[in-house]
Parts: C-alpha cells; sequence; structure tokens
C-alpha cells in the first residue's frame, strides 16, 4: 500500500515540478527520462529482476532521477542497480536463501526505501540548485550501495558467525544489525565506488565531495546495522510513517539509514567545504 | 498443470486482496486541495494585477497550502486501509 501511495506522491511533485519550475529544455529531458525508464522498468519486470509494484516504483525513481538530476544522477543509480546484482556472484551461493530480506524479485517498498531520500534530495537541488543537496542524495545512494553490497557478500560466507553490533554476540548471518568483516569491507567498498563515481562529473563535485560521499555512504551502512539491531533487542518499534511501509521492517530500516548517510553527507560536506576551501 | 493452476489461483487471489489506495477520506482532502489551488489560481487571473493585493497575499498562501493538502491527501491513512497488503 505504502508504495503505491509514494507512486502517486512523486507522481505529483513530478507534475509539479514539470509545471512550476523547469525549463522548455528540461521538459524535455524528462520525457524522454520517463520514456527511458518505462522501457528499463518493465525490462528488469520482465528478467525476474523486479516485482510489478517494483517495476511501477522504479519507472517513477528512474523518471525523476534522468529528468532532474542529469545524466549523472541516472548513472550513478544505474552503478547502484548492476552493481549491487553482481556483486555476490564471485562469493558463491548465499549462505540462507530462506531469509525474507532477500527475494528474488525486489518489490515497491524496497524501491522506495533505498531511493526516497536520494529522490528527496534530487528534486531539492534541482529548485534550489545548491551542491550540497546532490551530495546529500548521492550519500543517500551511497548508503543504499554500502548495505546491499555488505548483505550480498556478508551472507555469503559460511566460515564464520557475524556479531551484533551492539553486543558482539555471535548471531545468524542475514540477522538485521549483524555484522562481520567481509560484509563490512564489502560495504566500504560499496560506498567508495559510488563516491568516486561521482568524481568523474564536472558539475562542480570536488575531491572532497567524492570523500564526504563516501564516508557518509559507509557511516550510513553502520547507521543501518545500529537500527537493525536496535530492533533486534525486545520489543522496540520504529515510528509507522504513517503507515508507508507497512510492517516491512527491513524496509523501514533502510528507509532510516539511508536519510540518516544523506544527513551525514550534508553535514560533512559542509564541514569539509569550510575547513578546506 | 496442477503448479500452473495453483499459480493462476495465487495472482489471482493476490488480485482481490488488493485495496484501494485511497478511501473517502483522501478524496475529501483532494478536492478541497484542487479548490484552494483553483481559488488561488484563479484569484490572480480575475485581478489580472502584477502587484495585486490578491497576488501578493492571498494567492501566495492559498497556492502553498493547497500543495501541502495535496500530500495530506495522498498519505493520510484511510478508515480500511490495512496494514500490510500481498504485492505482485
Amino acid at each position: 500500500m505504502g508504495d503505491r501511495k509514494l507512486n502517486y506522491l512523486f507522481i505529483f511533485i513530478t507534475i509539479a515540478l514539470f509545471v512550476l519550475e523547469s525549463s522548455v529544455s528540461e521538459r524535455y529531458d524528462i520525457m524522454i527520462a520517463f520514456s527511458l525508464a518505462f522501457v528499463v522498468g518493465f525490462i528488469a519486470f520482465f528478467m525476474n529482476i523486479l516485482s510489478l509494484d517494483g517495476a511501477r516504483a522504479s519507472i517513477v525513481v528512474g523518471a525523476m532521477t534522468l529528468g532532474f538530476g542529469g545524466i549523472e544522477a541516472a548513472s550513478l543509480i544505474v552503478a547502484f542497480f548492476v552493481s549491487s546484482n553482481l556483486v555476490g556472484l564471485p562469493f558463491g551461493k548465499k549462505y540462507d536463501p530462506k531469509q525474507a530480506y532477500n527475494p528474488d524479485r525486489r518489490s515497491g517498498v524496497q524501491v522506495w526505501a533505498n531511493a526516497f531520500w536520494f529522490i528527496i534530495f534530487i528534486c531539492t537541488w534541482f529548485v534550489l540548485k545548491a551542491d550540497m543537496f546532490l551530495i546529500a542524495s548521492f550519500a543517500a545512494l551511497a548508503t543504499a550501495n554500502a548495505d546491499t553490497w555488505s548483505t550480498e557478500v556478508g551472507t555469503r560466507f559460511k566460515k564464520k558467525k557475524p556479531v551484533l553490533i551492539t553486543t558482539l554476540k555471535p548471531v545468524e548471518a542475514g540477522t538485521d544489525g549483524a555484522i562481520s568483516l567481509p560484509g563490512t569491507i564489502a560495504g566500504l567498498f560499496g560506498a567508495v565506488l559510488i563516491g568516486s563515481i561521482s568524481l568523474l562529473f564536472d558539475k562542480n563535485i570536488l575531491i572532497l565531495s567524492g570523500v564526504a560521499i563516501a564516508i557518509a555512504g559507509f557511516l550510513g551502512n553502520m547507521l543501518d546495522s545500529y537500527i537493525g539491531a536496535y530492533l533486534q533487542t525486545g520489543e522496540k518499534q520504529l515510528p509507522s510513517f504513517w503507515g508507508i511501509f507497512g510492517n516491512y521492517e527491513n524496509s523501514m530500516v533502510n528507509f532510516l539509514s539511508t536519510g540518516g548517510g544523506a544527513l551525514i553527507g550534508l553535514i560533512l560536506y559542509n564541514i569539509l567545504y569550510y575547513v578546506v576551501v | 498443470m496442477s503448479a500452473k493452476l495453483n499459480r493462476k489461483k495465487n495472482v489471482s487471489k493476490n488480485f482481490t486482496n488488493q485495496t484501494m489506495v485511497f478511501g473517502a477520506k483522501n478524496y475529501r482532502f483532494l478536492i478541497i486541495a484542487v479548490l484552494l489551488l483553483a481559488v488561488g489560481f484563479g484569484g490572480m487571473y480575475i485581478e489580472n494585477e502584477f502587484l495585486g493585493f490578491f497576488s501578493l497575499y492571498i494567492s501566495p498562501l492559498l497556492l502553498v497550502s493547497g500543495f501541502i493538502t495535496v500530500v495530506y491527501a495522498i498519505l493520510v491513512k484511510h478508515e480500511n486501509m490495512p496494514e500490510t497488503e500481498n504485492t505482485l
């Protein structure tokens, strides 16, 4: 339910920005972006990567990313999409295929949990044209990428059990809040990948912004584990945010951690900017 | 063959379990939002003055509250909204 509501909300935001904020050339870009996102979304659906809900959500996310963020944001989200599907392959089969957090097809709720803050900050940047919001959106994506890389790699190592981030006691692989050395290193590389790709663009992105994105992505990933561990410890519950994510606990954790990662990126970029420049 | 039939059954079951995204409450707020936006833009059109009182002081408030009401209308929980939902 929540992902369908978010689809409508962001379609409304797209129309509002299209009518009120965009120039003529930007309007062409948004229309081309929508067509491309439509094609890519349904290709992903037919390739068993996304569910129908996931395809709908990814069309909205793709159209807004390419339409408002431009080719830079779109190439980052493609890097996230491709790398998160490929990163686990060299490490063999998953440790526990029964884990419900990683079904074969990604649903709409999962798409929005990872992309919500990314899109919000892309839209903010589109309206205000302040670089710090672009950095924050990339930091949210770096967090999502680090989290996916950690999960994909961490759950494939069988030899040593991971530990819970809060108590450091061994737990089952795939438990919310569990961390392991391979998973943490993979998360670090996932965040650095997004940070380093962002340096290739000539959109006034400095080295320090790439550093801010990578650090924020890694810290966001740690925050993700911490929130997951917080929920493991008993009857604690997260706020419902108007029931957007229902009781999909893992998606709620991802939603909060990507938001946290974006906030860390925003603050870190401003601190680094005023210290270095 | 039976597996195929079962799959079809599951798909149709999922379809019937899906409920409407919006309820009466959402539509009520959506109508209020549309009215706010219509009055905001319509007032400026009728006044037809670049620095008029309505354009400077009334319309901005009406338009901003109209856009916020649209967001609220989409997100607000309606009476029959389930906590979880089957996804396809």
